[in-house]
């Protein structure tokens, strides 16, 4: 008896956490923000920015991007998967995980869209 | 050369520490390391950084292991399924036996890693694009196979589904490393609470040599050469779904599954050495480091890697023995119940300080999802569902 009631308690609350924790993924947008207003304590978050491509380099294993909007520009790292076809001085929304490199703040892309 | 031999004296130091505490992986350690970078890059060479690097994922592949065996704590996806045969074992009083198996995996990985390097360089390529595309539906079989073999079918799709769902939603939070609450909660904590429910007494641990057949290390191997080899190409892919995919190609005891579970984590790492260096892909945390560190990386440096995954893997099997044999003693002399209770109160105070209150409320709800499969009397590997789900829809999608 005691064992079912344990295993009724696991089941709710197992199914009404997991449709909280969707719920609260599914809320939780990422607002874009300007390149400059990017701050340490974001480090490690996803954040959204919007801005043009100044510049492509590679490396073994990575893309590396430069994106500027009006107020600052931002290196962007992206994972060699296939070919990256961006053109130069487009617009484009980069969502991705803040992080830094030798003191500068850097975005690791998740997503790239091209912004019409 | 004295630099070379420092860099993997240290990094062989920094996989002991990240390999033995829960929740600490290489991947933090090598960032860490990258931000030091400016620091350190006038006094040592790029590729002598390349190198802790190298010794330190190594180092971890091995000793990892043991916290998910003696503590029921994973730490990345790749041993959370070494928590569910190896945690038996300790149950029967072979915890360094487990220990042992995994061992004995990650150093034939290493050896079937360097003998497939010649070969990889030169296929590598056209072996990774004429698989990407078929990756997702293999997956998609692997997972209805594993449902549908197990006797409580709608338990096993219920428990993988839930899982799954709890998986990609974690994974899509807006928070710092989500991979810890959401694999110890599954793996660690709710093992340790039906432990703390059933009062589970471990046993006096024996010392002995590995009992398996030749026949099944050769399975287990096998197995892990060739599931090994595909998944450490895939984005998004690891050690456990290798695991799932390998285990279902062949069968396999607890003991094959424990060298197969070892191997492919070292396996994945060794085969990502010579993917950045092929098709110039970074496969984890540590590759991507060393993609920062090095411009180029040449087949010079890459047999370097692999003459001090090599070392490092001798060295990593003499201390992974020597601390499988300190747990088993210590295990028995700790009172149990209370080590459960201070390894989950370790594993929360680690999920506030790597995720705040997020991770503890995914601490909380994980582990009730996780207790399912025990209270239902189907196997935990539905869990892998958290894991499993978000990559099919990656690749379906």
């Amino acid at each position: 008896m005691l064992k079912l009631t344990f295993f009724r308690i696991s089941l709710i609350i197992s199914i009404l956490g997991t449709f909280s924790i969707l719920l609260i993924s599914e809320l939780s947008k990422v607002e874009p923000q300007n390149i400059k207003d990017l701050k340490k304590d974001q480090l490690e978050t996803r954040v959204n920015v919007q801005g043009r491509l100044l510049a492509t380099r590679e490396t073994p294993g990575l893309y590396i991007l430069t994106i500027t909007d009006n107020t600052a520009t931002i290196p962007i790292i992206v994972f060699k998967e296939d070919e990256l076809e961006l053109e130069k001085n487009k617009q484009f929304v980069v969502i991705g995980k803040l992080t830094e490199y030798k003191n500068e703040l850097e975005i690791i892309a998740e997503r790239i869209i091209e912004n019409d | 050369m004295i630099e070379i031999i420092l860099a993997v004296l240290v990094g062989i130091l920094g996989g002991i520490f990240s390999g033995l505490t829960p929740g600490i992986h290489t991947n933090l350690l090598a960032t860490l390391l990258l931000s030091l970078s400016p620091f350190l890059l006038p006094y040592v060479s790029p590729i002598t950084l390349s190198v802790l690097i190298v010794s330190m994922a190594i180092t971890h592949t091995f000793l990892n292991v043991i916290p998910a065996i003696y503590l029921g704590a994973p730490d990345s996806e790749g041993n959370s399924l070494a928590v569910l045969p190896g945690h038996r074992m300790l149950l029967q009083g072979k915890g360094y036996e487990a220990v042992a198996l995994t061992v004995l995996g990650s150093f034939l990985a290493i050896i079937i890693g360097i003998i497939l390097t010649p070969l990889l360089l030169k296929f590598l390529p056209a072996l990774y694009s004429s698989i990407k595309d078929f990756i997702g539906y293999l997956l998609v079989l692997a997972s209805l196979y594993l449902i549908f073999r197990e006797k409580k079918k709608f338990w096993s799709f219920f428990i993988f589904m839930l899982a799954g769902i709890f998986g990609m939603s974690v994974l899509n939070l807006n928070m710092r490393e989500p991979l810890f609450p959401l694999l110890s909660s599954l793996f660690g904590v709710a093992g340790l609470l039906i432990s703390l429910k059933d009062n589970v007494k471990i046993p006096e641990q024996v010392i002995s040599k590995v009992d398996i057949e030749k026949k099944e290390v050769m399975k287990a191997m096998g197995s892990a050469g060739i599931v090994g080899t595909f998944v450490s190409l895939m984005p998004g892919l690891g050690p456990a779904q290798a695991a799932i995919i390998g285990s279902q190609l062949i069968k396999l005891t607890d003991k094959g599954f424990l060298i197969l579970v070892g191997s492919l984590e070292t396996l994945g790492m060794v085969i990502s050495f010579i993917a950045i260096s092929s098709i110039q892909k970074a496969r984890n945390g540590a590759v991507v480091v060393i993609s920062r560190l090095m411009e180029t990386i040449t087949q010079k440096d890459l047999i370097l890697f692999l003459i001090v995954t090599f070392i490092v893997g001798l060295i990593a099997i003499f201390l992974s023995l020597k601390f499988a044999k300190i747990f088993s003693r210590l295990i028995t002399k700790i009172n149990y119940r209370k080590l459960c209770i201070s390894i989950i109160i370790l594993i929360f105070v680690m999920a506030f300080w790597l995720s705040s209150f997020t991770g503890v409320y995914i601490l909380i709800i994980g582990s009730f999802i996780g207790m399912l499969p025990s209270l239902v009397g189907i196997g935990k590997n539905h869990l892998m569902g958290c894991l499993l789900l978000p990559v099919i829809l990656f690749f379906l999608l």
